[in-house]
Formats: structure tokens, sequence, C-alpha cells
């Protein structure tokens, strides 16, 4: 939350930017002892609640970077099955990624499930896809897709 | 002579064998021979071709995954055991045939058959040396 502390002439705003950050106390690098705010890296609107486990985008996006050394391009798609919420997560083939066996790709895919289990504590689907098959979209990703009805 | 395989990863769904078949096709590359190696999600394409380096920039500039691989490519005559007398010359080496595919020229006359070894330059050097026509 944002708001104003000095409301002299001005009226008083409050932002609800559900931004997640951290107060950065001590000296910065560039000499300056002020209060500063640290790189803003998720928001709490991104949260998913997949059985009961709170599941952070940039976790999976850890996890994948992890086993791939790059990130590959992802989607996140939650769904819910029989009253049991599901985690697929859709990973593109890159040339340095890619085996010419399917024993490799397989490989390929249960490392990566296993990284992001470890990451999560979720177990996801893992579904290898052709390069340039998610969509893409302009400016800020759309990497989760909930079909829940919630 | 080294011969290039071009592997290409593919979904397991309608029409995705014929794109890169299509792109080829279209550019005057000719697919010498080919595998396809399947799962239930995905499929990886295997392909000989005559300009591999050619395939391989147009499939990559079209979005595919391509990796190449080395592969070792004999000639043996098209009839029984032409297949065991590779293998057999194999025995007790330690190379090991991760796949391999192939098909016959001309029925009865030969067959050329594609493989793909943990060492390749070793294979294939034994293999010759062994009297295989390693072309």
């Amino acid at each position: 939350m944002l708001t104003t502390l000095s409301k002299h002439a001005m009226p008083m705003i409050r932002y609800r930017t559900r931004d997640i950050t951290m107060l950065l106390t001590g000296r910065c690098e560039c000499g300056r002892t002020l209060r500063r705010i640290r790189r803003i890296g998720r928001r709490t609107d991104d949260m998913l609640i997949i059985r009961g486990v709170n599941l952070y985008p940039s976790q999976i996006e850890t996890a994948l970077l992890k086993v791939e050394g790059t990130l590959p391009h992802y989607q996140i798609i939650v769904d819910r099955r029989k009253g049991l919420d599901t985690l697929e997560v859709q990973v593109e083939v890159t040339a340095e990624g890619l085996s010419d066996t399917v024993g490799g790709m397989e490989q390929l895919q249960s490392r990566l499930a296993h990284s992001i289990e470890s990451m999560t504590g979720l177990h996801p689907a893992l579904k290898l896809v052709a390069p340039r098959t998610l969509q893409r979209s302009e400016g800020k990703a759309k990497r989760v897709i909930d079909l829940r009805a919630l | 002579m080294k011969w290039k395989q071009l592997s290409v990863f593919l979904e397991n769904k309608p029409g995705a064998l014929s794109e890169p078949c299509r792109l080829l096709a279209k550019a005057g590359v000719n697919i010498q021979t080919f595998s396809l190696a399947d799962t239930r999600e995905f499929g990886i394409l295997r392909l000989v071709v005559d300009d591999s380096e050619r395939a391989r920039r147009l499939l990559q500039r079209n979005g595919f995954a391509v990796k190449v691989t080395k592969v070792v490519v004999l000639e043996t005559p098209d009839r029984p055991g032409g297949l065991a007398a590779i293998l057999d010359a194999l025995e007790g080496t330690g190379i090991s045939v991760k796949y391999a595919y192939g098909f016959t020229v001309k029925p009865g006359d030969k067959g050329v058959l594609v493989f793909c070894f943990d060492d390749p330059d070793g294979a294939g050097a034994l293999l010759k040396k062994k009297g295989m026509r390693v072309i």
C-alpha cells in the first residue's frame, strides 16, 4: 500500500498496487542512506492457490531456469478435475534442449517436472511443445491460464 | 564419410509431419531416408537429407527445434543375415547402437542402413576395417 504521509493541500490517496517487496535499510552503493524498496519481483494477485499450496509463477520460472540454463517459453495451465486442482506446465522445446532420442526427451521432461516439484511442492504434468506454439503477447506475457471456475 | 542426421521435434498431432517436409520440398532439399520416433505427446523426426546444413538452417528459420547428430551409413547386401553381419562385427567392442533404421534401395540388391552409435567415429572406422561398406 502506498500512501501520502503529509497531506497539506493534497487529497489523501492510497494505492493498493499488490506488489510484493521489502524495505531496505542501510547505505546504498551509490552512497544514499535513505530507506529504499527492493526490486519488485511479484505481486499478491500473481499468486495461485493449487491444492492449498501457494504458488507464484516466478517459482516455476526459477525451476525451469535451473534445468535449462536459459528461460524457455512456458505456460501454466490450472484446471480442476473431479474436485481436484491440476497443474500443467507447457514448455517449448529449444534446439539446446532437444535430444535425438525419445529417452533423452523423456529425461528432459522428468528433470523439468522434478525441478518444479522440489521448488513448489506440487507435482506438475509437464508437456513439451514445439517452439513458437505458445501464445506470445505484446508487453507483459500471459503465463497463467486458470480454467477453474472459482 | 560423415553423415549428419537432423532431429526435429514435432508435436503428436495431425499435420505435424507434413509441415517440415513441405518446407524441404519447396527448397529442393531431398530426403534420403527418415525415421519417426513417437510417444503419446510428441515425436522426433530423424532425417538424412542431401544438404543437411541448408535443411537445418531452413527448419530453424521456420521455428523448428533441430539437432544435428553424426550417424554412420552402411550398405549391406539385401539378403538374410545382412544386418546380422554388421552387428557381429561390433560384437564385444563395447560400441552401442542407440537406434537405427534402413531401407532397401533395390529389392534383392542392397539395403542402406543408418546407425546412431554412442561412438560414431570409432564405430565407422571399425566397421570399415572389418570390410563393411561404410558410405
